[in-house]
């Protein structure tokens, strides 16, 4: 088998690390979790079909490791603490021209944390990893439809928090030149 | 026509036809509930991609990259391939069915570890345990189901009786046992986690050869024991550590250690 997997895995590492980053809401239990999703996908690298995106691929051994074994196991659960002091720290964007701009974008992102788990990882690979819905549920293993169940739930509560008035200031504000 | 939220969001996205959006503004200005939630979901209509791009997050870190390296570079030297008569669903979706599909591939799955001029048996092993870190196996959940099929399956298929030795004594961990295959054979790898450092390995596979007494060398950064009884070869790996592997292949090999799963 051409391998594929190991040539393109160190140039897909960033957008591994981020969404890890994102599930995990931890620098250590990122760590960790791309380390064994890197080590399982190279175990099982028969499994993946040529052709298809390794990084859905890899993206599915993360989510289900962070799934089934981290999370339950609750290592360092972001339960416990929400955001550990280095993402704390580099949250805000100190490029961000506009500060009201970044200070809603950082509350948009707050919104999507505090969503259950199920919804919060439709919502990561949909809205910040930008796949469609059959990606995300290719992913995710689970139907299309349960996919966009969980995300107009998952919209719902944030237009909900969000109201409409903010939501076209933010839009006003993102078109501004 | 039954209106739900995922529906009210392909309404808001401009996902519908023009008729069915018709239908929706209909209901919706008889509903003030359906009212109510299409106020919603049009408020979610926000940048996200935005947000999540301008996510100012800590870049990768340094030794995780390295590692990722080292992983690649070994795996590709090693060429751990599948033993090409079996086959398993291959999907993305099978994969996220978790650790029960991964375990359940473990039972049926061979890989192959590569039988090159340049590979003995025990350059293939320490090759192919240069894969795991302590993360690899510090969370597996004990399957001894799954276990028990893997060691009854080495027995009446590769004819090949594995004993599971309980290191317990020895700091050792039982974490889990995998069928692998080597020189069209197959080759059971038992692993084991100490209370720190990195996972130490039992691997047995037949072998016609003569019996030989214990042998112990350095391979990379990897002490490796081996020797051989009764047409069955054993490898010990693991990181060259405070532990003495020489002298715990020595009470494998006498037999002097008690045993997990019976004598399977």
């Amino acid at each position: 088998m051409p391998d594929v997997l190991a040539t393109e895995l160190p140039s897909l590492l960033p957008r591994l690390w981020r969404f890890a980053l994102r599930l995990t809401a931890n620098t250590h239990d990122a760590e960790d979790l791309v380390q064994r999703a890197c080590v399982r996908a190279l175990e099982k690298r028969h499994q993946f079909v040529a052709g298809t995106s390794a990084l859905s691929w890899l993206f599915s051994i993360i989510h289900s490791i962070w799934l089934n074994e981290l999370r339950a196991q609750k290592l360092r659960s972001r339960y416990n603490a929400p955001l550990d002091d280095e993402m704390a720290e580099t949250l805000a964007d100190p490029n961000a021209k506009d500060p009201e701009v970044n200070a809603l974008h950082r509350q948009l992102i707050a919104a999507v944390d505090a969503l259950p788990d199920a919804q919060r990882s439709v919502m990561l690979l949909v809205a910040a990893e930008g796949m469609s819905y059959n990606e995300a549920a290719d992913v995710l293993g689970i139907p299309i439809g349960t996919v966009m169940s969980r995300l107009s739930r998952a919209r719902l509560t944030i237009g909900l928090a969000f109201g409409q008035p903010r939501a076209d200031q933010l839009k006003t504000k993102e078109a501004m030149p | 026509m039954t209106i739900d939220d995922t529906l009210l969001m392909s309404y808001v996205d401009g996902d519908l036809p023009a008729a069915r959006r018709q239908e929706i503004e209909a209901a919706v200005a008889e509903s003030p509930d359906l009212a109510e939630r299409l106020t919603a979901l049009r408020a979610s209509v926000l940048p996200y991609a935005a947000a999540f791009d301008r996510q100012n997050l800590p870049p990768v870190p340094e030794k995780l990259a390295t590692r990722i390296d080292e992983l690649t570079r070994v795996s590709t030297s090693s060429n751990v391939i599948p033993f090409p008569t079996r086959q398993w669903p291959r999907t993305a979706a099978a994969f996220a069915a978790g650790v029960f599909c991964f375990g359940v591939a473990s039972q049926l799955w061979f890989y192959t570890l590569p039988a090159r001029h340049t590979h003995t048996l025990v350059q293939a092993v320490a090759d192919y345990h240069a894969l795991y870190a302590r993360e690899t196996v510090l969370n597996l959940a004990p399957d001894p189901k799954s276990d028990r099929a893997t060691l009854a399956s080495a027995r009446e298929v590769d004819g090949l009786p594995v004993r599971v030795p309980d290191l317990r004594s020895a700091g050792l961990e039982f974490k889990r046992v995998q069928r692998l295959r080597f020189n069209d054979k197959a080759l059971i790898q038992i692993v084991y986690l100490p209370e720190r450092g990195d996972p130490v390995a039992l691997c047995v596979t037949t072998d016609t050869g003569a019996d030989q007494s214990i042998r112990s060398q350095h391979i990379g950064r990897l002490a490796a024991v081996t020797w051989q009884q009764g047409h069955i070869a054993s490898v010990l790996v693991g990181a060259d550590s405070l532990l003495d592997l020489t002298k715990l292949g020595e009470r494998i090999a006498q037999g002097d250690t008690p045993l997990l799963y019976g004598k399977l």
